[in-house]
C-alpha cells in the first residue's frame, strides 16, 4: 500500500520525535555557539595562560585548558564554524552536482544512464583521504578547495541515490499519466519526481554532513586543517593525543563535541527515515495470546473457530467469528478487501503479522486447543497437519534456493526421512501436480519458472506431508483464468484423493461455485452468513450477500453494437 | 468516416537487453478502429500484448511499424503525440499508484488544464465541475490521494482523464484492482459518461465479464495478435475461435450448477483438442 | 559464471584508465615544477630548468602523459622525487603494513557486524534498542580519537598491548597480531556499526517478506528460516555495504597509523604531501584505487554467487 505523505506532516513528525528534537536541538546549539563564537566565547581562543595549562574544568575555564593554557571551550566554539561551513560546502557541492545528474540518469536511462553510472562508480572507488591529501599537496591548505573536492567525491553517492529513486518513480503510473496529459520532461521531473524523492535525499544529506565532519576532523588531526594556531576540532584532538599520557582529560571536550555532532546528524537521518512510510519496521516478535477457556468445539469437526477476535494495536479487525470445517470438506471464506478473511486464516495458522493478537475466542483443531498450545507444538502442526497455500506464487518462494531444495527441506524436517528419499518424493509430487519436467523444475530457481508453475510447486509442497487441513489464501487470484481453472481442478483432485479439509479464502463467487461445499461470508471483520453453497447462491438470507451476488457482471446482457449515425 | 481512432497493422518491438540481446516483437500487426461513443474491448491474458496496444495509442511506447490515426491525423512521432494530448487520455489499473501522492486532488486535476493554457480561475471552476461529474464531494480537491478509497481514487483518475475533453480514453484494466461491488459502480459511471459525452473507449481487461458489460465490440488477443473480433454478444456467446472458447469456459461463474456443466464442457474441449 | 567474471574485468580496465588519467592531470596542472621541488628555493632558475630537461618535465604534457601511461602499464610509475627510488617500490614496501590493519579491520567489521545485526533483528525489542543505540554512537566515533583512547587505556594504562610500532608477520606472527590489534579495532568501529545496521535492516526486511511466512507454514524451524533463508537473501545489500566500507577503512587506516606510529602508507603519503612529491602521490592514488576496485570486484562476484537472479546478467 502506498502511504507516502505530504512534506509538511512529514517534517512535523520528524521534529515531533524524541530523536528528532534532541538531534535538532544539539545541532542548533552547535551552530549558534560556533557562528556567534566571537561574541559568546568566554575567552580568546589564542590567549595562552601558561600558569593554568592542563587545567581541569573550572569556573574560569568551563572545559579546562590545553597544553598551552588556552581555553578549550573557546577553541571548540571558534573551530566549529570552520568545520560546519566546510561540511556545508561539501554537502552543497555534492547535492548541486549529484541530484541533477542522478535524476537525469534515472529519468533518461539508456546511454546517459550507463555513462553517468560508470562515472559515479569510478568516483566512489576513490580512496577519499588519499585524494584529499593529494589536493592539499597540490593546492596547499586552501580549505575551500579541499572541501569542494570532498563535495565532488560525495556527489557520487547522490548520483547513485537520485538515479535509483528517480528510476523507481519514472515507471510510476502517475508519471505516465502526466506524460499523457502533455507535460514536458522538465516539468515532470520537477513537479512529479523531485517531491517524491526528497525524503531519501534528505536522509543522504545528513549522512553526507556527518561523514564530511569526520573526514575534515581527520585532515585536521593529520595537521592539514587550518594553519595553526587557528583552532579546529581535528587539530584539537591531535593536540590532546600528543599529551594524552600527561592529561587524559584533554581528549574529552573536543572529542565529545565532535562525536555528539556527528551523532546528531546521524540521528536526524534516522528520525527522517522513521518518519517516512518506508521506515524499517522495528523488531517485534510474533506473539499469541493463550486463552480459549469456555469456547466450544465439536469433536466431529476437524477445525472449530469460536468467537474469534483479533486486534492490532489500536484497532479490532476481527470480532465474533465462529466457523468450522469438517474433514474432507471445502469451506470458502468470502468477502471484499478489508473483510478480515485473510486475517482469520492467519489466526488459525498462528501466523498473524507482528503486533496482531487474538484477544478472545478459541481455535480447536484436530482435538487440540491451538491457542493453549506452546509455540513449539503449534509449529510442529504446521506443515504436517495443516498447510498453507499463498496468493502470490512468485513472492512466496525463496529466490535464493532451488525449487528442489525448498521442496526437500520440509520433508526432511517434518517426516525425518533421508535426503534421497525426500528427493524421490519431491519429484513424484511435482509430477503429481502436473509439472511436465519435474527434474528440470526441481533444479530451477523460482525466477526461472512461470507463475502458474510456481503455484503448482507451492501446492505440491503444501500437501507433501499429507496435512488434513489446507488453508488456501486466494490461491488463484494472481493467475490467468486458464491457469486458474487448471489449478482449481488440481486442488479439487488432491482434496478428493487425500480427503483434506480446505479453507479457501477468496473474493470471487465464481471460484466458490466451482469448488466449495459451504460458504462463509465476511464483512468488516464479522461473519455475515454461512451455509451450504447451493442454498447461499439460490437464496442468500443477508442483504449484503445478496448485494455481492448481484454485483456480478456474469449473465448480464452485453451492450449492443453501436448504431452508426 | 466515423472512426476517431484507427490503428492499422501496429507492431511493437522491445529493445535489445544488453549488448547481445535480441529485440522481441510483442505485437505482430493488429488493426482496429473505434467510433465516437463506442467502446472497443480488448481482452487477453497476461503477456498477450493488450497493455502494449494501449501504451502505443497513448504515445508511451513507440510502434516499430504500422499507423495510428487520430481524428484523421496520423500520430507518426511522439512529439506530435504530445500536441494531440488533449485528444487521448487514460485511466490506469492501479488507483494507488496512478495519482501523485505528493499533490492535492485539485493540483492533480488542474495541472493538465494549466499546462494547456487555462487561467487559474477557470481551471478551478472546471475542477469543481469534474468532481461533480464523477460524483465526488466538492471539498475533495483540498485533500490528498491517500485519503480516498480505491474506488474514489479511480473516480479521480476518471476526472483527470475527462479534464481535457478528450475524444478517446484508454481504460487499462480500470476496475481489476477494485472490489466487486465497486467495480460495477465504476463501470456504470464510465458508461453514463460515454452516453452523455460521446467519448470513445479503448477498454483493456483480462476479465471477459467486465469487457462484455461495457464494450460494444470486443477483440480477443493472444500472443500479440487478435484471434477474434466481433460484437460483444458474438464473441462472448458464440465464440468462433477455440482460444476464445477456452478463455470463456475457464472463467468460473457464480452458479454452482452451471459452473459444473461448464467445467465438464471445458474438460471435453481439452480432451478433444489438447493445447 | 566465467563470462560474468570476464565482463566485469573488462569494465574495470577503462575505469582504472580513467582514474589514472584524471589523477595525472590533477597532479600535473599545478604551478611550480618538479625540478624546483627537488632542488629547493635556493637553486637558480637555470639549475631547475636543466634538471627539468634532464627528467623530461619540459616536454608537452600530452607527451609526458603518454610516456607515463606507457610506463604505468608495465608497472613503472616513475621515480619518487623525495627518495629518488621507484615510486611503485616505495608504495609496495609500505602496502603490507597498511593492508594488515585494513584487512584485519574489514574482517572484524564483517564478523562482528553481522553477528550484532542478526542478534538485533532477532533478540527482541530491548536487545535491539540497546544495540541500535550502541551502533549509533559507534558510528559517530572518529577512528583516530578512538585510537588515542585505546592507547590510553590498553597500552598506557593496562599495559596489555604495545602503544606504538609495527612488527612484520614474517618476523613474529604473535607480535604482529599484538601490534595491529589496537589499530584494527580503532579502524573497524565505524565499519562494524555500519555493517550491523545494514544487516539488521536487511534481515528485518527479509523477515517481513511473504516467502518467510510461507516457510513458517511449512514447519521449517525458525533457526533455518533466519540463518539460512533470510540471511542469504539479506547478504546482497550486506556485501555491497562491506564493499563501500573498505574505502573508508583504508582512509581511516592512513590516519590511524599516525596515532600508533606505524610506518605504513599514511606516513609515506604525508611525507609526499609536505614535500610535494607528486609522482609518488600519483602512484599511491592509482594503486589504492586499483585495490579498492579489486575489492569491489570481489564483492560483486560474491553477490552474483549469492544471488541466483544476478547470475543471468
Amino acid at each position: 500500500m502506498n502511504t507516502e505523505s505530504r512534506p509538511r506532516g512529514y517534517l512535523r513528525r520528524v521534529i515531533g520525535s524524541l530523536r528528532g528534537t534532541l538531534s535538532l536541538g544539539w545541532i542548533a546549539l552547535v551552530v549558534i555557539g560556533s557562528f556567534l563564537a566571537p561574541w559568546l566565547a568566554p575567552h580568546d581562543p589564542l590567549e595562552q595562560d601558561i600558569d593554568h595549562a592542563y587545567a581541569m574544568p573550572s569556573g574560569t575555564y568551563w572545559a579546562g585548558t590545553d597544553s598551552l593554557g588556552r581555553d578549550i571551550l573557546s577553541r571548540i566554539m571558534h573551530g566549529g564554524s570552520v568545520s560546519l561551513l566546510g561540511a556545508g560546502e561539501a554537502l552543497l557541492v555534492a547535492v548541486a552536482i549529484g541530484v541533477p545528474l542522478g535524476m537525469l540518469a534515472g529519468y533518461r536511462g539508456g546511454v546517459v544512464d550507463a555513462v553517468l553510472s560508470r562515472i559515479a562508480e569510478v568516483v566512489m572507488s576513490l580512496p577519499v583521504i588519499v585524494i584529499l591529501l593529494a589536493v592539499v599537496a597540490v593546492y596547499g591548505r586552501a580549505f575551500t578547495i579541499t572541501m569542494g573536492a570532498l563535495g565532488v567525491i560525495l556527489s557520487a553517492s547522490f548520483i547513485r541515490l537520485a538515479r535509483a529513486t528517480t528510476e523507481g518513480k519514472r515507471n510510476e503510473l502517475y508519471v505516465d499519466a502526466a506524460r499523457v496529459s502533455g507535460l514536458g520532461h522538465l516539468r515532470i521531473a520537477v513537479r512529479h519526481v523531485l517531491p517524491n524523492i526528497t525524503a531519501p535525499l534528505l536522509i543522504q544529506s545528513t549522512l553526507a554532513l556527518s561523514s564530511a565532519l569526520l573526514i575534515q576532523a581527520g585532515l585536521g588531526f593529520l595537521g592539514l586543517g587550518p594553519e595553526p594556531p587557528a583552532p579546529s576540532w581535528g587539530s584539537g584532538i591531535a593536540d590532546a593525543a600528543k599529551y594524552v599520557n600527561r592529561d587524559g582529560w584533554l581528549m574529552v571536550p573536543t572529542g565529545a563535541v565532535l562525536i555528539l555532532t556527528v551523532l546528531a546528524f546521524n540521528s536526524l537521518g534516522d528520525a527522517l527515515r522513521d518518519a517516512t512510510a518506508h521506515a524499517a519496521p522495528s523488531v517485534e516478535r510474533r506473539r499469541r495470546v493463550t486463552s480459549s477457556g469456555g469456547t466450544r468445539s465439536d469433536p466431529g469437526h476437524l477445525l472449530d473457530v469460536d468467537g474469534l477476535r483479533v486486534e492490532y494495536p489500536g484497532r479490532r479487525i476481527i470480532d465474533e467469528v465462529t466457523l468450522h470445517v469438517e474433514a474432507g470438506e471445502v469451506l470458502a471464506l468470502v468477502g471484499e478487501s478489508g473483510s478480515g478473511k485473510t486475517q482469520t486464516a492467519f489466526s488459525i495458522l498462528g501466523l498473524l503479522a507482528p503486533g496482531g493478537r487474538i484477544t478472545a475466542g478459541g481455535i480447536h483443531f484436530d482435538g487440540s486447543d491451538l491457542l493453549a498450545l506452546p509455540d513449539k507444538k503449534l509449529a510442529a502442526l504446521r506443515g504436517t497437519r495443516m498447510a498453507y497455500i499463498p496468493q502470490e506464487p512468485m513472492s512466496n518462494l525463496d529466490p535464493c534456493f532451488t525449487i528442489g531444495s525448498q521442496m526437500i527441506e520440509p520433508l526432511v524436517v517434518n517426516l525425518r526421512i533421508g535426503r534421497a528419499e525426500a528427493r524421490r518424493r519431491a519429484l513424484a509430487l511435482l509430477a503429481r501436480v502436473g509439472i511436465n519436467e519435474p527434474e528440470r523444475v526441481f533444479r530451477s530457481y523460482p525466477h526461472e519458472i512461470s507463475g502458474g508453475m510456481a503455484q503448482r510447486v507451492l501446492i505440491a509442497r503444501a500437501v507433501s506431508c499429507e496435512p488434513s487441513l489446507l488453508i488456501a489464501d486466494e490461491p488463484t487470484t494472481a493467475l490467468d483464468v486458464t491457469v486458474q481453472a487448471e489449478v482449481l481442478d488440481l486442488l479439487r483432485d488432491l482434496q478428493r484423493e487425500r480427503r483434506m479439509g480446505i479453507i479457501l479464502v477468496t473474493h470471487d463467487f465464481g471460484v466458490v461455485a466451482d469448488i466449495a461445499d459451504r460458504v462463509a461470508v465476511m464483512r468488516n471483520g464479522r461473519l455475515v452468513e454461512e451455509g451450504p453453497v447451493g442454498e447461499i447462491f439460490a437464496s442468500p438470507s443477508h442483504p449484503y450477500t445478496k448485494m455481492l451476488l448481484d454485483s456480478s457482471l456474469e449473465g448480464r446482457e452485453p451492450r449492443k453494437e453501436l448504431r452508426h449515425v | 468516416m466515423s472512426e476517431v481512432l484507427k490503428v492499422s497493422d501496429l507492431r511493437v518491438g522491445f529493445g535489445r537487453r544488453g549488448l547481445f540481446g535480441k529485440a522481441v516483437e510483442v505485437l505482430h500487426g493488429v488493426s482496429f478502429g473505434i467510433a465516437a461513443g463506442e467502446t472497443f474491448g480488448l481482452v487477453g491474458e497476461s503477456g498477450s500484448g493488450k497493455t502494449t496496444i494501449g501504451r502505443a495509442v497513448l504515445g508511451l511506447v513507440a510502434p516499430s511499424a504500422g499507423t495510428i490515426v487520430l481524428n484523421g491525423v496520423p500520430i507518426d512521432d511522439l512529439r506530435r503525440r504530445r500536441r494531440l494530448a488533449r485528444e487521448v487520455q487514460v485511466v490506469f489499473q492501479d488507483p494507488y499508484t496512478s495519482l501523485n501522492p505528493a499533490m492535492t486532488i485539485e493540483d492533480i486535476l488542474s495541472e493538465p488544464l494549466r499546462v494547456h493554457g487555462m487561467e487559474r480561475g477557470a481551471a478551478a471552476r472546471r475542477v469543481a465541475d469534474l468532481l461533480d461529474r464523477v460524483a465526488l464531494p466538492a471539498d475533495a480537491g483540498r485533500r490528498y490521494p491517500r485519503e480516498f478509497s480505491g474506488g474514489q481514487r479511480q473516480r479521480i483518475a476518471i476526472a483527470r482523464a475527462l479534464s481535457l475533453e478528450p475524444r478517446v480514453i484508454v481504460c487499462d484494466e480500470p476496475v481489476s484492482a477494485l472490489d466487486l461491488s465497486t467495480q460495477a459502480r465504476i463501470l456504470d459511471l464510465l458508461i453514463e459518461i460515454q452516453d452523455t459525452l460521446g467519448i470513445a473507449y479503448l477498454f483493456i481487461s483480462h476479465d471477459l465479464a467486465v469487457v462484455r458489460h461495457i464494450s460494444h465490440r470486443v477483440a480477443v488477443i493472444n500472443k500479440g495478435a487478435f484471434v477474434e473480433t466481433g460484437t460483444a454478444a458474438q464473441v462472448t456467446e458464440d465464440p468462433a475461435h477455440p482460444y476464445t472458447r477456452r478463455l470463456l469456459l475457464a472463467a468460473p461463474v457464480p452458479d454452482p450448477a452451471r459452473q459444473r456443466e461448464r467445467r465438464a464442457e471445458r474438460h471435453r474441449l481439452a480432451d478433444a483438442a489438447p493445447a | 559464471m566465467l563470462t560474468i567474471i570476464g565482463k566485469r574485468i573488462l569494465v574495470v580496465v577503462p575505469m582504472l584508465w580513467a582514474i589514472a588519467t584524471i589523477a595525472f592531470y590533477l597532479v600535473n596542472l599545478i604551478p611550480g615544477s618538479p625540478g624546483r621541488t627537488i632542488l629547493g628555493d635556493a637553486a637558480s632558475q637555470q639549475q631547475v630548468d636543466a634538471l627539468n630537461h634532464q627528467l623530461g618535465y619540459d616536454r608537452p604534457l600530452l607527451v609526458q602523459y603518454g610516456d607515463w601511461l606507457a610506463g604505468a602499464v608495465r608497472g613503472d610509475f616513475g621515480d619518487s622525487l623525495q627518495s629518488g627510488r621507484s615510486a611503485v617500490g616505495d608504495v609496495t614496501a609500505r602496502l603490507p603494513i597498511t593492508l594488515s590493519v585494513a584487512i584485519a579491520a574489514t574482517v572484524i567489521s564483517v564478523v562482528v557486524g553481522v553477528l550484532v545485526g542478526v542478534a538485533a533483528a532477532n533478540g527482541g525489542r530491548w536487545l535491539d534498542r540497546s544495540l541500535q543505540a550502541a551502533s549509533s554512537v559507534a558510528m559517530a566515533v572518529p577512528s583516530f580519537w578512538l585510537g588515542v583512547l585505546l592507547v590510553f587505556v590498553f597500552a598506557l594504562g593496562l599495559k596489555w598491548l604495545p602503544a606504538v610500532g609495527y612488527v612484520p608477520f614474517t618476523e613474529d606472527p604473535g607480535e604482529w597480531l599484538r601490534s595491529i590489534a589496537l589499530p584494527s579495532v580503532s579502524v573497524a568501529m565505524i565499519g562494524t556499526a555500519t555493517v550491523s545496521r545494514q544487516t539488521r535492516a536487511a534481515l528485518i526486511h527479509e523477515l517481513g517478506q511473504d516467502y518467510i511466512r510461507t516457510l513458517y507454514a511449512t514447519g521449517v524451524p525458525t533457526r533455518s528460516i533466519v540463518l539460512k533463508h533470510a540471511l542469504r537473501n539479506a547478504s546482497t545489500p550486506i556485501a555491497t555495504t562491506v564493499g563501500f566500507q573498505f574505502i573508508g577503512l583504508l582512509g581511516s587506516t592512513v590516519i590511524v597509523e599516525q596515532v600508533f606510529g606505524i610506518n605504513g602508507l599514511g606516513q609515506l603519503v604525508l611525507g609526499a604531501v609536505t614535500s610535494k612529491d607528486l609522482p609518488l602521490l600519483l602512484t599511491v592514488i592509482v594503486l589504492t584505487t586499483g585495490l579498492v576496485i579489486a575489492v569491489n570486484l570481489i564483492v560483486d562476484l560474491l553477490t552474483v554467487w549469492l544471488n541466483p537472479k544476478a547470475r543471468r546478467a
